[in-house]
């Protein structure tokens, strides 16, 4: 976690996530799964990285739960898109063909 | 594969259920619990072809190593499966006789009036025009749920509505049927006989035992509550039959401390379901709502007690259903849809139920018309004598609405690992955060939802036989037979 953990001072954790690492995607969706107990901001630091900070809403909340379980948001936000990469279009077509047959599926899966 | 690897991944969610375990569900919500090591390989593609749990992610068309347009065609039609709630439109016809009510109920959520007050009763032309836009439905099922106020108050207009809806079924031909939705306080033996003649089931509230349901649910003229309530239970069930009253319970502060006096209660009065049910955000506990009202997260605590005190019961040879955890565990655990308006996916608002008031409005939901009473017609959709049915059910209000509830397409909720057994309800999400778009990391309802759903999930990892059917026969509706070791829970 220290890798990008850059600061926990003042009830406001900081992060510099590299783009090398994570997506952006991955990232905002990370981040977002917070807005109930944390104010969120992110902030392009550089091309390579992006900061994502949490304010506390209440001082009950703990940062270092937080720091913790951002961490591992973050992984599991990348791991759905690699893999959601990988199985291409076959969600769409799933729901396409339960409610409007397709004719050749085979011709129609892009993955 | 063509694409080089081993095996082609299918559409799935995940979430760590614990340390060690991950939960995995695909797109029709058939799970797994993998360890973080087979999960590793899973996503990189490494798991040996015959292992136990490649084969069983292959069963549940996680992945494929063989065809994928099968597997594609698979789980369309397990998909289609799962929506079948859409294909027949409104069959859930609430409609209100009067507003009037004489409960004083602490959470009132409707602004009910007075026994007394006059300009709150359906009359006869509106109640006519009701039953026409009913029928105009194409559902070859329709359900009349009488609501309130205190539908007995009105009961001339109830038979009324009755009558005008078996006439009109004789040429439509449709699955007619009825229930009231009343606190029986008001019950005669006249007509209780008359529900029985035309099959009109009873939905009553029960908030517990003695002090907790009349501090709940006092009535107005100061009479004790709880007393004519179970007496006209029983009234009730000797007229119509034992399983001719259900009943419903919400929980407040108060009641928070006394779950399973409650669920004694119920089992005490022979219910074989009990639903257990948080506040409402609207009309009493919203202005209450520091007085009666909690945290969410307390809520899901004392419900996961009180399931688990519930099972404890059916251990033990109790059999009494906890209701929405059915209604999830025949989500997770079967290939069928489930009707249950406020969680559906689109929400069920306006095109699986609707909602007639006493004046004629019709809003996409109860909880739509209860805002409308807190001053806010955000969910009206028009008037049964000013408009046709294209004109309130084809609106594009519905539309919009129904668009923006597919959960599928929701931030937070499109990656959720329970999104097959959730949904979305527009109206509540308007209520809690001021838009129909559910924000799930401020919605309470989402908080709720994931509390109990990963609760039911952490019981089913556990793999224990009791529990296990114990959950089928909730599901089956039919008492286990062939419970093993019950003293160990």
């Amino acid at each position: 976690m220290n890798g990008i953990l850059k600061r926990l001072q003042n009830g406001i954790l900081i992060f510099e996530v590299p783009l090398e690492l994570y997506q952006k995607e991955a990232i905002l969706f990370a981040a977002h799964t917070f807005i109930d107990r944390c104010y969120v901001d992110i902030d392009p630091s550089s091309e390579k990285c992006i900061n994502v900070s949490f304010r506390q809403k209440n001082k009950d909340i703990q940062l270092d739960n937080i720091a913790l379980e951002f961490c591992n948001e973050l992984l599991d936000q990348q791991i759905r898109l690699n893999v959601e990469k990988s199985y291409g279009n076959i969600r769409d077509l799933i729901v396409k063909q339960a409610f409007q047959p397709i004719e050749d599926i085979q011709s129609e899966v892009k993955i | 594969m063509s694409n080089g690897k081993p095996y082609q991944l299918l559409p799935f969610r995940f979430m760590r259920l614990n340390d060690n375990k991950r939960l995995v569900v695909n797109e029709v919500g058939e799970y797994t619990f993998l360890s973080e090591d087979n999960f590793a390989k899973l996503v990189n593609h490494t798991l040996e072809s015959q292992s136990v749990a490649f084969l069983d992610l292959k069963a549940k068309h996680i992945l494929t190593d063989t065809s994928i347009t099968s597997a594609i065609d698979m789980l369309a039609i397990k998909y289609r499966t799962k929506k079948a709630f859409l294909y027949n439109f409104t069959s859930l016809h609430m409609v209100v006789p009067t507003l009037r009510c004489n409960s004083n109920c602490i959470y009132c959520q409707v602004s009910k009036k007075n026994p007394e007050a006059v300009g709150f009763d359906m009359d006869k032309k509106t109640a006519k025009n009701t039953v026409k836009m009913i029928f105009a439905s194409p559902s070859p099922a329709i359900k009349i749920e009488f609501q309130g106020g205190e539908p007995l108050l009105n009961f001339s207009l109830v038979k009324y509505i009755v009558k005008e809806a078996e006439k009109l079924n004789k040429i439509h031909k449709k699955e007619l049927s009825f229930v009231i939705c009343t606190n029986l306080t008001l019950a005669t033996p006249a007509i209780l006989k008359f529900l029985k003649r035309h099959n009109i089931s009873i939905s009553t509230s029960l908030d517990g035992p003695y002090e907790l349901h009349n501090r709940n649910r006092p009535l107005q003229n100061n009479e004790v509550s709880y007393t004519k309530v179970i007496s006209n239970i029983k009234l009730a069930r000797d007229i119509l039959g034992l399983g001719s009253v259900s009943a419903l319970m919400t929980t407040t502060r108060y009641t928070l401390a006394h779950m399973k006096e409650i669920v004694d209660e119920y089992v005490r009065m022979g219910f074989q379901y009990i639903f257990i049910r948080s506040l409402n955000p609207y009309g009493g506990a919203k202005q209450e709502s520091s007085a009666i009202n909690y945290a969410i997260d307390e809520f899901v605590e004392k419900y996961k007690e009180t399931l688990d005190y519930i099972i404890g019961l059916n251990l033990k040879g109790i059999y009494i259903i906890e209701s929405f955890s059915a209604l999830l565990l025949q989500r997770m655990l079967t290939p069928f849809a489930t009707g249950f308006v406020d969680l559906q996916s689109p929400a069920g608002t306006g095109i699986e139920g609707a909602v007639y008031d006493y004046n004629g409005n019709v809003y996409v939901s109860d909880e739509g018309r209860m805002l409308a009473a807190m001053g806010d017609q955000q969910f009206l959709l028009g008037n049964v004598n000013a408009n046709s049915h294209k004109e309130i059910f084809a609106s594009s209000k519905l539309k919009e609405l129904i668009t923006n509830s597919c959960i599928e397409c929701l931030p937070i909720c499109c990656h959720c690992v329970f999104q097959p057994y959730c949904g979305s309800d527009p109206v509540r999400n308007y209520a809690e955060h001021g838009d129909i778009i559910c924000h799930a990391g401020l919605s309470n309802t989402c908080k709720k939802c994931k509390g109990i759903l990963r609760h039911l999930f952490e019981l089913l990892e556990r793999n224990d036989k009791n529990i296990n059917k114990i959950f089928w026969s909730w599901i089956n509706k039919m008492p286990s037979k062939e419970l093993i070791n019950c003293e160990a829970y």
